[in-house]
């Protein structure tokens, strides 16, 4: 058996899933058999889950961004169709960092943006978890309708967390779940609507980017969903849609 | 569209969307602030002149921090004149105290002045690998250090760390005690 000495060294590249120049295999029989070792690696792992917990990496300063968008148009040629490019670029770029635009402007296009920004990474969620019946009730209060998303949640795709659409929150959301097996995630606005509320959700489906949209309103409360596919909009949209649905027939996405 | 400008595109999506993360790295190199924007906006007016050299589909965010580093590393010669005075400090004694940590209450704020109180060479370490995700293989090409010697540091920079915190967490713990080491085989 391999003493403590030699072993002492690997357990933290070990715990980090790397290879090491002591095979795994002998690495695992000696944490079975040393308690000192074992506490050891413990003692590392909860170390390493409070810098996890409590890391908070800087949000990136619209500044920042703009110089960014910048040095990329800049790098590129000055013919005119790059410079095209080049503008739409920069205005990508500044709206997927920077202030997004008022919620009803085009929550189509917001939220299509949204999707891909959040789904990547490069925007934060303000609030993560995976427990729908929160994320409910903390929207349901938010806009002062009933939100429910439990049902999606059984649909097979995981709850990830929400963006806050607007400066107050009160403008709505858009919730991310992702999709297993699926190249992207789901995303899904929700907000507000003004008028009279409708009993019967009316369902506009339509392609945007490559992804299939599937909007509709319900009571006071408007959705907008934003799938990378037909087969993700059908596992979202047929939890509560069966074949057949009067309303929305989840086969047809 | 041409294939080259395909591929320009498909660079310029990948390197952008590391923005955040090369941000991150300025900010734990020189603190918040003009110089942090600075290095950053460097940073991609490098990666974008150099786009040609880099290979689709490897770690952009590797490749990128290496350019950040390497910067922020010359701006720091070009400054002290003694290349290394500031990066070769050396760590204080090792030893822990026996009490176990409250963990739970090391706050975002906490961690980042613990952090910062970490010599340069084994913070970089723990910031590329615990906080900016990099496998150890990456860290290396950023670091510019064969593998070994990235892992030694951050092996010295966590605990280096978890000595600062566990100060903070109880600074009435008094002096470290070191912690048994490991057991020895007897011949």
């Amino acid at each position: 058996m391999l003493d403590c000495e030699a072993i002492r060294p690997w357990l933290g590249a070990h715990l980090d899933g790397e290879d090491t120049l002591v095979p795994r295999e002998a690495l695992r029989l000696h944490l079975e058999r040393c308690l000192d070792c074992a506490r050891h690696v413990r003692a590392l792992q909860e170390f390493l889950a409070a810098l996890a917990a409590a890391h908070q990496a800087p949000e990136v300063p619209a500044s920042v961004v703009r110089k960014v968008a910048w040095v990329r148009w800049s790098s590129r040629g000055s013919s005119r169709a790059t410079l095209a490019v080049a503008a739409l670029s920069l205005l990508l770029v500044v709206a997927a960092f920077g202030a997004w635009p008022a919620p009803g402007s085009d929550l189509l296009a917001e939220t299509v943006a949204l999707q891909q920004a959040l789904s990547e990474g490069r925007l934060p969620l303000d609030h993560r978890g995976e427990d729908p019946e929160l994320l409910s009730r903390v929207l349901s209060e938010r806009l002062g309708a009933t939100v429910d998303f439990t049902q999606v949640a059984h649909s097979g795709l995981q709850l990830r967390g929400a963006r806050w659409l607007g400066a107050d929150g009160k403008g709505g959301a858009v919730v991310l779940f992702s999709s297993p097996g699926q190249g992207r995630d789901v995303a899904l606005a929700v907000r507000p609507v003004s008028g009279q509320p409708r009993a019967r959700p009316r369902f506009q489906v339509t392609t945007r980017e490559g992804r299939r949209v599937v909007s509709w309103e319900h009571g006071q409360v408007g959705y907008t969903l934003v799938a990378g596919d037909g087969q993700s909009a059908r596992q979202g949209c047929g939890t509560c849609h069966l074949p057949g649905s009067p309303d929305l027939d989840a086969l047809d996405l | 569209m041409g294939d080259s400008d395909s591929r320009r595109r498909e660079f310029e999506e990948e390197v952008t969307a590391e923005l955040r993360a090369v941000y991150a790295l300025a900010v734990h190199l020189v603190g918040p602030g003009a110089e942090a924007e600075d290095l950053t906006q460097e940073t991609y007016a490098r990666a974008f002149a150099a786009w040609d050299r880099y290979a689709l589909g490897t770690s952009a965010r590797a490749w990128l921090l290496s350019i950040l580093r390497s910067l922020f590393l010359r701006g720091r010669r070009d400054l002290l004149r003694h290349p290394t005075a500031e990066l070769d400090e050396e760590l204080p004694g090792s030893g822990e105290p026996q009490a176990l940590p409250r963990w739970e209450q090391v706050s975002p704020q906490m961690l980042e002045q613990a952090l910062a109180t970490v010599p340069l060479r084994y913070r970089e370490a723990v910031v590329l690998r615990d906080l900016q995700g990099l496998s150890y293989r990456e860290m290396a090409f950023v670091l510019e250090v064969p593998a070994g010697t990235a892992m030694s540091r951050l092996q010295r920079g966590r605990e280096a760390l978890k000595r600062e915190l566990i100060q903070r967490l109880d600074p009435d713990a008094g002096p470290a005690v070191e912690e048994p080491g490991p057991r020895r085989s007897r011949p």
